[in-house]
């Protein structure tokens, strides 16, 4: 009797599984067909548009006929494709904000830049949210079809349909080795206040990287040490222009973005540069592409923005610039800084990591964080 | 009334194109006013006056005020120094290899301004400096503490740079310079240096004092090379470095844009330019005094340099080296490297042409050179046709606003180029807005107007010295053999300025070629000129690819230059004057 309810139960399951498998299947199958079909609309619709303005990173400009070569034929399109990166990101969402609240059409249909930059215009309502967003992605990223990638993990809350993601900027310390050896380096970013430091080393007008670090430090001693990092500091520069006074031997050390450390490497391996990752915390922040509203090809720009986070297009635009992508992983390269990252271990954070550090990042926008931000600028360049 | 209409038909034509011309700055200059009394963009309500209150803090008053009258100050004497002794010696003497000289000249400035600092830093420096290394090898010290880094050595290449500047300005009256007055002088038992100083200089000084207050409004609205050489902090802050940095700030998180504090150091950049103005009025008054050409025939006379001819050349020549050879030979020197690096053996062995076969895909392809050579034909042509009109009206005209409107013209130079840029950026806005089959802000066309709005300044700084040496006797001559206004500018002034036309529209143009300011803010997807290429590789750590480019421009724009002096007539002689033939 015993034995017999056994084999009920072990059937009744067993049935229940396959029928469960082939519940979802006909779900998988059911939601295939409907991203496909939406893709094919968008293709459609796109097409019409016949084109499309864009913008991409500065540096990629060797690579622009091989991308938009690239797009156009990963979607069977025939259309003009227009991309800028002449214009930094700054700049491209100063005027967007101004062309919006004008009420003019935006002069970009896509456009791409810093993750803050897409919250506060989201907050605005000034973004398209792409619908069905997830099975759009799973269509055109063959990693996120395959479950290998989440697709939240390219359009986290709150950018969620919104804005995708497809490049990331890790911030590290560049130094000459043959001006700083390994063990004179700084340990930590707070320790660039030693003034040993003096007169070696380059600050930045972005300060991204700095603005965490209260995250990690008291807010008052963190002023006290952005202070001294600013006097020891012999100018503020942007992070090429110091990278560059590195290889020429005038400066010592500069924090900077991580990218320029394989950019350089690339073209001479022999370069007198090196990368240092900071033992406290090393900063990520992500670049994302989005639709403004208004947009006069939201179709074309819809199918560039999700192309963008593709393996596809990574592999191209790395020809030019090593942005990685180290959420993703997806190349060579941004395995390679990956695991530079994760081999030095050092903690990396973002602002969307748990709720510190987004309340920190949401404190920044309050009346009391911009009147810290002004003190932190003032305090790393020596500005009063 | 009779007499009012007589005198507007007369000048119906020249009035309403600088009346156009004045609505148009006059209104771009009310609204960066009006910018600074905005909270955040202009198109949002609210009153502010916290940009004005935000300036009178000790760090604007004791160190950015103070700083930035040292460089432009500087920057006038250094060109000055170089600049009118190069105009008299390329343009009143019989020197050799005059029009490669004043090729050269030309040709420098399509280098651009960063380049030259880097070049600069990397041959005066505490640190790398070539020179220090030389010397402290020479006397056997550690190192020398000479270096460009700091205020003095940012006014000293500024100068350098806006020599050229001067020297063009001031040519145009130099040349037209009647030889009777010097021969008079040397019947008189003048010798040469009493002519020039006593005779020749006062007849030119309100050319040279137009040039001066151009040269100081330029030089201290000029940001890049400061930004590099004192960087972006506050180790030697300056008036442009700060108005740079409030509209491009560069936090990743909120923080607005302030456009009204761009009006604000605007206004203060152009506070100094009012006293210069004053003086330079006061001499447009008195300007019958510097009619220099008259009806009576005349050729104008080279001088033998004698003695003086080795040292003439010799003071060209260095220059030259200084300002043109130098920063060439850095750019040269960049464009065959992966990355920037001192001479030594190592570098040598990484020289190749490879960034040669990059630079025109990475800055986008041959569209590019195409806008580029849009953009210098029309506002070439444009800054010519305007800057006349409006001397015509200022210099030729008994109106009592005629001062008020050169005054605007003036101005509309010392406005920082970023803030008149933006100005004109919403204007586009506004006009897609109402009328959205034109676009503005979206094409070439905006760029254009900007450069030629912001380069009737320098226009008209020489057509007025220009109209000023023209005698107007020969207009009265004209008239009364029944020639109407157009006619006689055409037959009679235009081919006696032509040489100071020629030399405005080529002057305007390589300007706009290397202005990068005003097109990096309005740059687009459709209207990506040269200069925002080479500046945006150059900032992105491509300046391998970015010298490239610059080394290939340099060339072409030479090879142009000598083109159109050619055309010009080669060593640009004035035509001899006989009566005008009117009426014909």
């Amino acid at each position: 009797m015993r034995l017999l309810l056994a084999k009920t139960v072990l059937c009744a399951v067993a049935v229940g599984a396959l029928l469960g498998t082939c519940f979802d299947r006909s779900a998988t199958a059911a939601s295939a067909p409907k991203g496909k079909q939406l893709l094919d609309d968008l293709i459609a619709q796109a097409k019409q548009e016949g084109s499309l303005n864009a913008n991409i990173r500065p540096g990629l400009g060797p690579v622009i006929p091989d991308m938009a070569n690239a797009f156009k034929k990963r979607f069977g399109l025939d259309i003009q494709v227009n991309l800028d990166a002449l214009t930094t990101e700054n700049e491209l969402f100063a005027k967007l904000r101004a062309t919006l609240k004008a009420g003019a059409p935006p002069q970009l249909d896509m456009i791409g830049g810093p993750e803050t930059r897409h919250v506060e215009m989201i907050e605005e309502g000034t973004v398209n949210r792409i619908d069905n967003w997830e099975l759009l992605l799973a269509e055109v990223h063959p990693l996120i079809r395959s479950g290998k990638v989440k697709a939240e993990q390219a359009s986290p809350k709150p950018l969620s349909g919104y804005s995708f993601l497809w490049s990331t900027v890790g911030k590290a310390l560049l130094y000459n080795p043959k001006s700083l050896s390994k063990a004179d380096l700084p340990r930590t970013r707070a320790d660039l206040a030693d003034s040993k430091y003096k007169g070696k080393l380059a600050t930045s007008n972005f300060i991204e990287a700095w603005q965490m670090g209260i995250v990690f430090y008291p807010k008052d001693h963190w002023l006290e040490i952005a202070d001294k990092v600013g006097k020891n500091a012999v100018a503020v520069l942007t992070f090429a222009a110091s990278t560059e006074r590195i290889l020429l031997g005038e400066l010592a050390l500069a924090d900077s973005n991580e990218y320029y450390y394989w950019q350089v490497k690339e073209k001479d391996p022999s370069a007198p540069i090196g990368l240092h990752w900071f033992s406290d915390y090393t900063q990520v922040s992500s670049v994302y592409n989005m639709v403004p509203k208004g947009s006069r090809h939201p179709a074309a720009a819809t199918l560039f923005a999700l192309w963008m986070t593709t393996p596809e297009a990574e592999e191209i635009w790395q020809r030019a610039v090593p942005y990685p992508n180290i959420v993703f992983g997806q190349t060579k390269v941004s395995q390679d800084i990956k695991k530079a990252i994760q081999d030095s271990k050092s903690p990396v954070v973002t602002w969307y990591d748990n709720a510190k550090t987004l309340e920190t990042y949401k404190w920044y926008g309050t009346k009391e964080g911009q009147e810290y931000y002004n003190k932190l600028v003032k305090a790393l360049t020596q500005r009063r | 009334m009779e007499r009012l209409e007589r005198i507007s038909r007369v000048n119906l034509l020249p009035l309403s194109i600088s009346g156009l011309v004045l609505v148009w700055l006059l209104g771009l200059i009310l609204f960066v006013v009006y910018m600074t009394f905005v909270p955040g963009l202009p198109m949002e309500p609210g009153f502010t006056l916290s940009h004005w209150r935000n300036i009178f803090r000790p760090y604007v008053l004791q160190e950015v005020i103070p700083n930035t009258a040292i460089v432009g100050v500087g920057s006038v004497l250094v060109a000055l120094f170089f600049g009118c002794p190069l105009a008299w010696i390329l343009n009143r003497t019989a020197i050799p290899f005059r029009d490669t000289f004043v090729t050269l000249m030309a040709i420098s400035v399509v280098v651009p301004g960063f380049v030259k600092a880097m070049g600069w830093m990397m041959l005066l420096n505490e640190r790398i400096g070539l020179i220090n290394k030389a010397l402290a090898g020479l006397l056997g010290w550690e190192s020398v503490p000479l270096g460009v880094n700091n205020l003095y050595g940012t006014a000293w290449l500024m100068g350098l740079m806006l020599t050229p500047t001067l020297f063009f300005l001031i040519s145009g009256p130099i040349r037209a310079l009647d030889p009777a007055f010097e021969e008079a002088a040397s019947v008189a038992r003048a010798n040469r240096w009493q002519t020039v100083l006593r005779i020749s200089l006062p007849l030119i000084w309100p050319g040279i004092l137009g040039g001066a207050i151009y040269i100081f409004m330029t030089a201290i609205s000029i940001f890049e090379v400061p930004a590099l050489l004192g960087g972006m902090g506050g180790q030697m802050p300056v008036l442009a470095t700060e108005l740079f940095y409030e509209i491009h700030p560069p936090s990743q998180t909120a923080l607005e844009i302030k456009y009204g504090a761009a009006g604000v150091y605007g206004a203060l950049m152009a506070a100094p330019s009012f006293i210069g103005m004053y003086f330079y009025y006061r001499g447009l008054r008195q300007a019958r005094r510097y009619e220099v050409i008259t009806g009576k025939g005349y050729r104008p006379r080279l001088m033998d340099a004698g003695r003086f001819r080795a040292l003439a050349l010799g003071f060209v020549v260095l220059y030259l080296v200084l300002a043109v050879a130098l920063p060439m030979l850095v750019l040269v020197w960049a464009s065959l490297l992966p990355y920037l690096q001192l001479p030594s053996p190592e570098a040598f062995s990484k020289l190749s042409l490879s960034n040669y076969r990059k630079f025109l895909p990475a800055m986008g392809g041959a569209v590019v050179i195409r806008n580029t050579a849009l953009l210098m034909a029309s506002v070439a042509i444009s800054v010519i046709v305007l800057s006349f009109m409006v001397s015509w009206v200022v210099v030729r005209t008994r109106y009592r606003l005629r001062f008020a409107m050169d005054g605007v013209v003036l101005l509309s130079h010392a406005i920082p180029s970023l803030a008149f840029a933006f100005a004109l950026f919403v204007v586009g806005l506004m006009l897609s807005r109402w009328f959205p089959a034109f676009s503005l802000s979206d094409g070439l066309g905006i760029i254009v107007v900007a450069h030629v709005l912001h380069r009737l300044a320098y226009g008209t700084r020489i057509t007025n010295a220009a109209l000023l040496q023209v005698h107007h006797e020969l207009e009265e001559c004209a008239r009364v053999c029944g020639a109407r206004t157009f006619s006689t500018m055409w037959r009679v002034v235009i081919p006696l300025v032509r040489p100071s036309l020629v030399f405005a529209g080529l002057w305007t143009a390589l300007l706009s070629f290397s202005e990068v300011s005003m097109a990096l803010f309005l740059t687009s997807t459709n209207n990506k000129v040269l200069s925002v290429g080479i500046w945006s590789l150059w900032a992105t750590g491509y300046g391998g690819i970015a010298a490239a480019a610059a080394v290939v421009v340099v060339t072409i724009m030479s090879l142009l230059v000598f083109v159109a002096l050619a055309l010009s007539g080669g060593r640009i002689t004035l035509p001899q004057m006989v009566a005008p033939h009117v009426g014909r």
